[in-house]
């Protein structure tokens, strides 16, 4: 497990943090929660501590400045993420220059922190040599997730995303797409074409629909993109194929 | 306009005129004052001298008609062989043939000069006390001679050489007046006398020819002041007046100044012509060239106050004009677009002062402009200030609510989602609103928001898009373009609580160095009078009516971030929506500079 801490100056936020996801699911533990950057600041120096989740607006000192103070006291193994509820130029410039990966914007969106997570711990990871543990799950893990994904797929096609389908199975949408292409050996965005396709051949037939009906049916809302999409999956536009099929 | 203005306006008037008319008088009246004193001083002593010149030349005709008339006494003088064949001629009757020869020469030469000078009359010789005479070349007794009248004025005079006087002359006894004739008298050296009768009408008409002017007198006298002959002129003259030239010419008396008095003696003072001009005939010429010059003058002060008048009224009038425009300015100012003073493009002057005045003029509206600049910024940072919530109060609740709600509900993913989604959105719409975002990324936001529209009126509304991604790819849009459209709709349509879905279709299509941009809606429309009162508020930029600060708001940005006058275009009718147009240019052609962001942050 690597070690958390958050830095908020509001309780409630430290609170819906902590709830956010389940840290311990994606092999973090939050060990401490402060509202004072220097309380923070004097816990870190003394312990070791892997990852510092800051706000970068409080009243005593900006999360710039703990970065800063930071640096000066030459703690270099923690690293820093940044939230903000406003994205202010100036601010992400002066992180990016020290060396802060991550900013997150509030309100700070699972899908996005779980992607981030997930690729910190793959660099944390690395950095101790640690085996991953994903590899140690059994093969029933990976089909329950597929399977979770493909039945969304089938009913909510139109509308359907990647960012969706992992909010869903409650997994990284990297990780996701990961898993999908492992198991199933076709990309997610590839299968929902499919199932995109075989339902516009259906509806097709139907010929009280309009063409711009049926692309709007499956998600399409630029009637072009469906028209090319439908082509290079059939070899035939739309209305070539709805008059192939009526006669 | 005050009482200031009106006494400059009156002072300018009065003084450009005054510069005008000096200008124009002021040769005018040295020209003509110098015609004058030509005039007036030079020009008679020369026309004196012209006309005694003139005169000279023509007594010297009279001279020589005078000395062609000695001829014959010389003739007599010159041939002592002759003069006493001629003595005997006129003493005796009896004649020898040398002395009827010489007279038939001597006749023949009087026949011939009296006819080839058709002024004389007729040519006697006669001697005192000698019984004969000769008559025009022919021998008669002496008491045979009618025409005697001669005899007794020359009888009346006292003795001399030469003998000239006037007279009637009766050559037949059946005339009662006789003939007027001039005799002169040549005495000879043997006292013969050589009496020759002139025609006085022809003297008359000779001394008539003689005359340069109108009105001029000319007439002969005798040394002793008696006229011989005068012309029609000088008969008029009275007699005191001819003697007083007479003693003029003796004594050099003063004469009357009105008349020009010339005189020549002739024949060493036998006779004397006179030649008298009345003054005002001699400077009529001169007099007609002042009048002249007068008129002139006068017509040219006219002239040239008139044109003083109208130039000055028309130098009035622009000063006037610029006057009114500086006044005009003061109170309100004007725009620099009406400032056409006049058509002056003749004028340099005109022209100078144009410019000046447009530059301050200009330069006015500039300023007035940056004043309504300032208090239109001052106006809009107190907006913003009152407006614009602390944006991380924002966010931070948006977390909270969040974060509560997945306390809360057991499946909260929905809701967790459409926060993310209206955060996005929100963010998006608080970034800075001059800087330009692709087109993708505006359409994408516009997505996010029809998305958040459709989950709370499912299937009201369906968006569908036409455009080629190649076709966007490089064009630049500003932020928030197509939700105040999407908005405009759904105010139109949606709250009619229509159950018919509304269909929006927007067609992003090329065209030259414009993205053409349609957005068209099948909703309920606006009828022609609310639809012209929309598009009057869109071009007044005027955001009253809350329901179209949207499209008042597109349009001003669009046409201020892409410097075009007019963006939207806008028609709609009653059950068939509306229907906008707009264009975007690709971003090379764009005059902003265009700062990409990441979205990340």
């Amino acid at each position: 497990m690597y070690r958390i801490v958050l830095l908020d100056d509001e309780d409630f936020i430290l609170d819906g943090l902590k709830q956010l996801i389940n840290w311990e699911e994606w092999g973090f533990q939050i060990d401490a929660t402060f509202k004072k950057p220097r309380l923070a600041i004097e816990y870190i120096s003394q312990n070791h501590i892997d990852l510092l989740i800051s706000d970068i607006r409080m009243p005593d000192l900006t999360g710039i400045e703990v970065l800063h103070e930071l640096k000066r006291r030459r703690i270099t193994d923690t690293r820093v993420m940044m939230l903000s509820g406003y994205a202010e130029f100036t601010y992400a410039l002066e992180a990016l220059r020290f060396g802060v990966k991550d900013y997150l914007l509030k309100p700070v969106d699972r899908q996005l922190l779980l992607d981030t997570l997930i690729s910190m711990k793959e660099d944390l990871d690395k950095f101790y040599n640690v085996a991953d543990l994903a590899d140690s799950h059994p093969e029933g893990y990976y089909q329950a997730i597929v399977d979770n994904v493909k039945a969304y797929l089938d009913k909510e096609y139109a509308q359907a995303t990647l960012d969706q389908a992992a909010l869903l199975v409650a997994l990284s949408p990297n990780y996701v797409s990961k898993v999908f292409k492992q198991v199933t050996g076709m990309k997610f965005s590839e299968y929902l074409q499919i199932v995109k396709m075989k339902h516009a051949e259906k509806m097709l037939l139907d010929i009280n629909l309009k063409i711009y009906q049926v692309s709007y049916a499956v998600g399409y809302d630029n009637p072009k993109n469906f028209t090319r999409a439908f082509k290079q999956f059939f070899g035939l536009t739309p209305w070539e194929y709805r008059e192939a099929g009526c006669t | 306009m005050n009482s200031q203005i009106i006494g400059i306006r009156r002072r300018f008037f009065i003084t450009s005129l005054a510069k005008y008319m000096l200008m124009l008088l002021v040769p005018i009246i040295s020209l003509s004052s110098v015609i004058g004193w030509v005039l007036n001083n030079q020009v008679p002593s020369m026309v004196r001298e012209h006309s005694e010149s003139l005169f000279a030349v023509s007594s010297l005709s009279l001279d020589t008609l005078f000395k062609e008339l000695l001829q014959p006494k010389i003739f007599i003088e010159a041939n002592p062989e002759m003069h006493i064949s001629l003595l005997q001629y006129l003493e005796q009757e009896a004649t020898d043939e040398k002395t009827k020869q010489n007279m038939l020469r001597l006749s023949h030469y009087l026949d011939t000069t009296r006819v080839s000078r058709n002024y004389i009359h007729s040519m006697y010789i006669a001697k005192e006390g000698a019984p004969y005479m000769l008559m025009n070349g022919e021998r008669i007794r002496f008491l045979q001679m009618l025409d005697n009248s001669w005899l007794n004025q020359y009888l009346t005079l006292p003795e001399d050489n030469f003998y000239i006087f006037q007279r009637n002359l009766r050559a037949y006894s059946f005339e009662k007046e006789g003939i007027p004739v001039i005799t002169l008298i040549y005495v000879t050296k043997y006292h013969e006398l050589l009496v020759i009768n002139l025609f006085h009408s022809y003297f008359s008409h000779f001394l008539q020819s003689l005359t340069q002017y109108d009105n001029e007198a000319i007439w002969v006298s005798d040394g002793k002041g008696s006229i011989l002959s005068e012309n029609w002129t000088a008969t008029l003259i009275p007699e005191q007046v001819k003697m007083k030239a007479f003693a003029y010419g003796e004594n050099h008396s003063d004469f009357e100044n009105n008349y020009q008095l010339t005189m020549k003696q002739l024949d060493n003072g036998a006779l004397i012509l006179y030649s008298l001009i009345p003054k005002a005939v001699l400077n009529a010429s001169s007099i007609i060239i002042l009048r002249i010059t007068v008129i002139s003058v006068l017509l040219a002060i006219f002239v040239s106050f008139i044109l003083s008048l109208v130039f000055t009224r028309k130098s009035y009038l622009q000063i006037n004009k610029i006057v009114e425009l500086f006044e005009q300015n003061l109170q309100h100012p004007i725009s620099p677009i009406d400032l056409k003073i006049s058509d002056t493009q003749r004028d340099p002057f005109y022209y100078i002062l144009e410019q000046v005045i447009s530059l301050y003029v200009n330069q006015a509206h500039l300023h007035a402009d940056l004043l309504q600049n300032s208090y239109q910024l001052i106006r809009a940072r107190l907006a913003a200030l009152q407006y614009q919530i602390n944006p991380h109060f924002i966010f931070n609740t948006l977390q909270m609510i969040d974060i509560q709600i997945s306390k809360d509900v057991s499946n909260s993913k929905l809701a967790n989602h459409m926060i993310q989604e209206f955060s996005r959105l929100l963010r998006y719409s608080l970034e800075d609103p001059t800087t330009l975002v692709p087109l993708s990324q505006e359409i994408e936001m516009t997505k996010t928001f029809i998305k958040l529209f459709q989950y709370r009126n499912t299937g009201a509304l369906q968006v569908f898009w036409y455009y080629e991604d190649e076709a966007i790819e490089s064009v630049n849009s500003i932020r928030m373009l197509f939700q105040p459209l999407i908005e405009n709709v759904i105010s139109h349509s949606i709250s009619k609580l229509d159950s018919r879905p509304i269909t929006v279709r927007i067609r992003l299509a090329p065209r030259n160095e414009y993205l053409l941009c349609s957005v068209i809606d099948n909703g309920c429309g606006v009828s022609a009078e609310r639809l012209e009162q929309i598009r009057k508020r869109i071009d007044e930029s005027n955001c009253e009516l809350q329901n179209q600060i949207g499209l008042v708001n597109v349009n001003t940005r669009l046409s201020l971030s892409f410097s075009m006058a007019s963006a939207l275009k806008i028609n709609s009718k009653p059950e068939h929506g509306f229907a906008i147009f707009f264009s975007i240019p690709y971003a090379q052609t764009s005059g902003n500079s265009v700062r990409m962001e990441n979205d990340t942050f």
